[in-house]
């Protein structure tokens, strides 16, 4: 081991120390990095297969592998999580033309019984139970008036763009079974989307879903993950077109996801990212295809606050009669707290 | 050498000494491959077993070599690869300039010094391997017993068997103190098992294994293993319009409905139609284009 990578075992370990960073727009596999880091965090340093670092070539053969041992960490069952995001998208609609521009707030709660992760076959098993609720308002600093169709009356009229603030609820559980750099996680959600102003439900979904990932380390600083998510969608959509039943948005998505991980210095993380994802409508004759093209740039603060900043660009082809094909930009900020106990 | 400045690794027993007897002398005991001593002129000349290295003789090992002095009072000191060391003129001390070694004193003698380049350490200690290199980098790991290391600026760490601290090469501080698996060391150490004969001190060591072990297996402790990726994950669905799918998001912000797929909507039951028709989702909709 050269001195250079001595000092970059030290810098790891700085890291490790000042700062963890958290996945912040992916809860559960934050939670489960998180864990994953409590558990081994006095091996954060190393870079080597040694543990900890040799202080010249060949010095392990002399003394021995040094495995590093660590005290398990108590163990804690439950998981909050709070994060806000502000950003600016191009295309609020999703339209293919004539595109709305507007900024909007994401913010989100969410509580988990989320035990320290179980020793399971080799690996590490993280089940999860929990509610998360999502509030998303459009149109903050900027909300013109556009004209809405309004089904209920037949009528038209000019509303603000917070007339399309709503909230998602989602109950979920999962579990994530991870062992040397394989990651696989089965779980189901129950999500509602009700009108921030009448709390009405316009939209029910009941997802089982399942993800296998592949995590390749490049080097001491950066990582490539390969990875498929799937899902099944058992939807109940209210408003829905003629001739059609509430399950029209029944569905099923798979995406292969590929993600960069570059740690650029002891609190800065960039993360380049590309999603494909195919969803087939199993109850109307619809076929989806998104290419999703992210660019994050993550600041851990320290092991409970990630400040991050980012931009997006999502390319939708679709045959579905209702919809379009739409093209959308984002860029925006947010920052997440995270707390187990 | 740049800032070389004086390390200095005291082992010794804890038991206060009846005695502390001089080491400045041992006897060759085992001999692998290329070793060589080094007069006080650097004049060399190849080693063999049961020479006696006297101060100020130094001791010069080759690649994949290593090589074991036993001293009147069963002192040990064994050397690994590519190390240069020598023992003191008085006193019971340990020149070690490069590479590594492993050192053990009977209770009750005084236990050692050693002596590198480096920052400046003191370790009480019984049986304990250390490594150094020219630049001042400094590892000590305590095979069994305790003992304590000190930095000449007064810091100081406590070491029990099993526990690790090193300072980078060039540094003047600490590393945390580290608990390594002594099993994984010992089984793989060269200087613990790399010779024909057993350490006298092994079966001390085997205790401080098996305490260990016990706390691995009861689940009180953990072994890390291989070294953790401090890495993001990929990203789920999250950031900007991406929190949700786009399908999901569509039912809440539903895309302008062209003139076509108005018609279609309104006009499919042949009037106004009923308060629950709409595109899918909510019942506010844009329209794109002129009104049909």
């Amino acid at each position: 081991m050269t001195t250079k990578n001595i000092f970059c075992a030290a810098a790891l370990f700085s890291v490790a120390l000042a700062a963890s960073a958290q996945m912040p727009n992916a809860s559960q596999q934050v939670d489960s990095l998180q864990q994953r880091r409590q558990l081994e965090q006095a091996a954060q340093m190393m870079v080597a297969t040694n543990g900890v670092p040799e202080l010249y070539a060949g010095e392990s053969s002399d003394m021995g592998p040094q495995s590093v041992i660590q005290t398990k960490p108590r163990r804690t069952y439950l998981a909050a999580f709070a994060d806000a995001q502000y950003f600016y998208t191009d295309n609020m609609f999703l339209a293919n033309q004539n595109k709305q521009g507007a900024d909007v707030l994401v913010s989100t709660v969410q509580v988990a019984l989320a035990p320290t992760p179980y020793e399971v076959q080799g690996g590490l098993l993280a089940p999860r139970l929990g509610i998360q609720e999502q509030w998303f308002n459009y149109g903050l600093a900027r909300s013109g008036q556009i004209s809405v169709y309004n089904f209920p009356t037949h009528t038209f009229k000019n509303v603000s763009l917070d007339a399309f603030d709503f909230n998602a609820m989602t109950v979920f559980t999962d579990a994530q079974w991870s062992k040397e750099n394989w990651t696989f996680t089965l779980g189901t959600d129950y999500r509602r989307l009700n009108n921030a102003q009448s709390s009405d439900g316009f939209y029910k979904e009941y997802v089982p879903r399942w993800a296998a990932r592949r995590d390749f380390i490049t080097s001491d600083k950066t990582m490539i993950s390969i990875g498929y998510e799937g899902d099944y969608r058992l939807t109940d959509t209210q408003n829905v077109p003629p001739a059609n039943g509430g399950n029209f948005n029944d569905r099923t998505d798979h995406s292969l996801v590929i993600a960069g991980s570059w740690r650029l210095c002891r609190c800065a993380f960039l993360q380049p990212s590309y999603r494909f994802q195919y969803t087939h409508f199993t109850a109307a004759t619809r076929d989806d295809y998104l290419n999703s093209f992210g660019l994050a740039l993550y600041f851990p603060i320290n092991d409970h606050v990630t400040l991050r900043t980012y931009v997006s660009y999502d390319n939708l082809k679709t045959d579905g009669f209702y919809v379009q094909n739409s093209e959308t930009l984002n860029a925006g900020g947010g920052v997440n707290l995270r707390v187990r106990f | 050498m740049k800032d070389k400045f004086l390390l200095l690794v005291a082992l010794a027993s804890l038991a206060l000494p009846l005695h502390a007897a001089p080491l400045t002398e041992s006897t060759f005991t085992e001999i692998v491959n290329e070793v060589n001593a080094l007069s006080a002129a650097g004049a060399a000349a190849p080693a063999k077993v049961n020479d006696v290295l006297k101060a100020p003789q130094r001791v010069r090992t080759g690649p994949q070599s290593r090589a074991e002095l036993i001293a009147l009072d069963n002192t040990i000191t064994r050397v690994g690869a590519n190390t240069i060391f020598s023992y003191a003129d008085s006193g019971r001390t340990l020149n070690l300039e490069q590479g590594s070694l492993l050192f053990h004193a009977p209770k009750g003698l005084g236990g050692g010094t050693i002596k590198s380049g480096g920052a400046a350490a003191a370790v009480l200690g019984t049986t304990v391997m250390t490594s150094s290199t020219p630049e001042g980098g400094l590892k000590v790991i305590l095979l069994e017993g305790k003992g304590q290391v000190t930095l000449p600026n007064g810091k100081s760490v406590i070491l029990t068997a099993g526990q690790e601290v090193f300072v980078l090469p060039g540094g003047t501080a600490f590393s945390p103190v580290f608990s390594i698996n002594l099993d994984k060391l010992v089984g793989g150490s060269l200087l613990v098992k790399g010779f024909s004969h057993e350490l006298s001190s092994m079966p001390l060591i085997l205790v401080a294994i098996q305490d260990q072990n016990s706390k691995l297996k009861s689940g009180a402790n953990s072994d890390t293993g291989q070294p953790p990726e401090f890495f993001l994950p990929p990203p789920a669905p999250g950031n900007g319009q991406n929190v949700l799918d786009p399908a999901t998001t569509q039912t809440a912000t539903h895309p302008p409905l062209t003139p076509r797929q108005f018609n279609a909507l309104v006009n499919a039951g042949q009037g106004p139609p009923p308060g629950n028709v709409g595109p899918g989702g909510r019942t506010i909709v844009t329209l794109s284009g002129p009104r049909g």
